[in-house]
């Protein structure tokens, strides 16, 4: 029986755990599993695939060196994000500083389907400030509280409830065509 | 304030929800993953090398430092005329019996003062 096959079925928290000692057959289950979501969270947040995947890529690479040192090896999935959205801000202080990453151009890569309701989600969060697109994405498309947000963010919790009023109010304009229901929609 | 969330963007969220495939996103992290193990055994080789170039080198003066200072541990403390008693009181006449006590005498001192 082979390590995926025999992996498929067992428990995430195991998985890390065994990751951790070193077994990349679990690791690899691990991101076998996760690698939606987290490309979907970054995706959300760069509104580029190509950049998204990158630093998808990054967070996990990341996890691999230090999943040693996970204490709790059933809270992966919190850590994997806290570490995908360290990138993230890593890349955008790289680009310059948060305040401008406004209005970045949406990138979709060769072959991608750039209609659909997706990729109007995308477009419209990329016309959001970074610090709005982070709070507005980590409250909508991770369901994540406002202390949970100021948490992993480190923004306190007053500044993230208005960069979610704010983002909120800017997302709905620019969905505006969506406001019947989103099937109905362009 | 509430954490109430608008409804209408929490269901265009959930609508906009969509499985990515692997394609060869899995393979790629593992192709790092892979990377990373074989820089990290590199690494390990040339600290093992450095220390066994450190040891070839040092170990010679080491062991004169080592063999210098069990010399100096033996210094007899109180010296005898007659070599009997000299012998006898060797095992306890010496600066590591001398440091020995005194590292006894301070532990106890420490438990009584902070039991």
């Amino acid at each position: 029986m082979g390590a995926r096959a025999r992996y498929s079925q067992v428990q995430e928290a195991l998985l890390a755990g065994l990751a951790g000692t070193g077994d990349r057959a679990a690791f690899e289950e691990l991101v076998r599993r996760r690698q939606s979501w987290l490309r979907k969270l970054m995706r959300r947040l760069c509104a580029d695939p190509v950049l998204a995947d990158d630093l998808a890529q990054q967070a996990f690479l990341q996890a691999w060196r230090n999943i040693g040192h996970l204490r709790r090896p059933g809270s992966f999935g919190p850590w994997l994000k806290r570490l995908a959205v360290t990138a993230w801000l890593q890349h955008l202080r790289k680009k310059d500083a948060l305040e401008d990453a406004d209005e970045i151009e949406p990138h979709h890569a060769a072959g991608e389907n750039i209609d659909g309701l997706s990729a109007d989600l995308d477009r419209a969060l990329s016309r959001l400030s970074g610090p709005e697109r982070l709070c507005v994405v980590l409250a909508y498309h991770e369901g994540m509280t406002h202390n949970e947000i100021s948490e992993l963010t480190g923004l306190p919790v007053g500044t993230v409830k208005s960069h979610i009023r704010r983002g909120t109010g800017r997302l709905k304009a620019l969905l505006s065509p969506y406001s019947q229901s989103p099937e109905e929609a362009p | 304030m509430t954490e109430e969330r608008d409804p209408q963007l929490t269901s265009l969220f959930a609508a906009a929800e969509e499985k990515l495939e692997e394609r060869d996103f899995v393979s790629a992290v593992m192709t790092g993953v892979e990377k990373q193990a074989r820089w990290a055994l590199v690494r390990r080789i040339g600290v093992a090398a450095a220390l066994v170039l450190c040891a070839m080198i040092l170990a010679a003066p080491a062991q004169d430092a080592v063999a210098a200072v069990m010399h100096w541990l033996m210094v007899p403390l109180i010296r005898f005329e007659q070599p009997l008693p000299s012998q006898i009181l060797l095992p306890l006449n010496n600066v590591a019996a001398a440091l020995f006590l005194a590292l006894v005498v301070l532990r106890l001192l420490r438990r009584r003062l902070f039991p």
